[in-house]
């Protein structure tokens, strides 16, 4: 049948009955269990459709990340980035009576970075145990959060806010008293908050 | 039993066909596994999976004429299986090393002594040297490896045997080897 080159015989004389010894056991051997009919399995079809879906949905998300990072970070993004940050938007009002905070800006970002700034500005100029009351109460927002936390800050430094105000006015006058006084409009809801004694002597002050 | 195959054959005619290639050669295709695994029920496990291999590529493309296809696909069934229960039992990989399945098989006949005391690699050239009695090239092509380093190995492997025998058969192997 075919040739037997490997088997055509040991060199050693003990093994020349090894093949023969070999051949025999083997023979003798006989499945229990193994069908004597094939029956080829069936194989399932689900699998083949399913199987290039993890690759789909990678794709997919490649695509959504790359059109994100191509449009540019949006506006809500930013914002929750900001909100996760703990910087507050409303702290720009607050920051207006120190004089270095545009008010009118209503940019989440550029708020919450000038509300950074002027508490390391008034620390500066300002000598002082007092300065850093206000500028802490400059980083609350006094009127969207409503009284209490205004109230609460309002109690120790009532009389201080008084001083630091005029050195505070000092970048008002390039501008016109009007487009100041405009300017702070959106901010005058929190100053209720930090001179409430001073609001409540100004009262009488104006009818005469 | 001519089994040539020029075209793919349509499915319930192929599964005809390969059906009766199934019954000439499963008893062969069985007993050269269970030579190199030496445990039978293992052995009709793995001989279900070449079978099934050997379907799926009886479907796909026309096989040749000698069975040597078919063992090829029986050596790489029992070689992986054997490489899989290896990384399994990593801990006890000493057990299965050539030699100390001896023990195991002290019970068992003179050849399967002999072939305990092989690695698996060298019970499948004599399993398919002996036994499938396949031509020197079909050897080679099975194990991947050159005529001449086979034949170097299987007389290394029949002297490791014959060793192995001497040792611990303290019957009738001894006398058929020495006589």
């Amino acid at each position: 049948m075919h040739t037997r080159r490997l088997e055509g015989g040991p060199a050693e004389p003990g093994a020349q009955h090894l093949p023969d010894l070999v051949r025999t056991r083997l023979e003798s051997w006989y499945p229990y269990q193994l069908p004597s009919r094939f029956r080829p399995a069936r194989r399932l079809r689900a699998p083949g459709l399913w199987r290039p879906l993890p690759l789909v949905l990678a794709v997919v998300l490649l695509a959504l990340l790359a059109a994100a990072s191509l449009a540019g970070p949006s506006r809500s993004l930013t914002d929750a980035l900001v909100n996760l940050a703990g910087i507050r938007p409303a702290a720009t009002p607050t920051a207006h009576p120190q004089g270095a905070v545009p008010a009118g800006s209503s940019d989440p970002i550029t708020s919450a970075v000038s509300a950074m700034e002027p508490t390391r500005t008034s620390a500066a100029p300002s000598a002082g145990p007092s300065q850093p009351v206000p500028a802490a109460a400059g980083v609350i927002p006094a009127g969207s959060t409503g009284g209490l936390a205004s109230a609460s800050r309002t109690i120790t430094p009532a009389p201080k806010p008084r001083p630091p105000s005029p050195s505070a006015s000092r970048p008002l006058p390039s501008s016109p008293p009007s487009q100041s006084s405009a300017g702070r409009l959106p901010a005058q809801s929190a100053l209720p908050s930090e001179p409430a004694p001073s609001v409540a002597v100004r009262v009488p002050l104006s009818p005469s | 039993m001519g089994i040539s195959r020029d075209i793919p054959n349509p499915e319930p005619e192929a599964a005809g066909e390969f059906e009766l290639l199934y019954e000439k050669l499963r008893l062969p295709v069985y007993r050269i596994i269970r030579g190199v695994v030496l445990d039978g029920p293992a052995a009709e496990d793995l001989t279900q999976k070449t079978f099934e291999r050997a379907y799926r590529r009886w479907q796909r493309r026309p096989a040749s004429e000698s069975p040597a296809w078919v063992y090829e696909i029986a050596a790489d069934v029992t070689l992986g299986h054997i490489r899989r229960q290896r990384w399994a039992r990593r801990p006890l990989s000493r057990l299965l090393q050539p030699g100390s399945a001896t023990a195991a098989v002290e019970s068992a006949s003179a050849a399967e002594r002999a072939l305990a005391a092989l690695s698996p690699e060298q019970r499948l050239l004599v399993v398919l040297t002996f036994y499938a009695q396949l031509s020197e090239p079909e050897v080679s092509a099975i194990l991947r490896a050159s005529p001449k380093a086979l034949a170097a190995e299987l007389e290394r492997v029949l002297g490791a045997m014959r060793d192995t025998l001497e040792i611990t058969d303290h019957g009738a192997a001894r006398e058929r080897l020495k006589g």
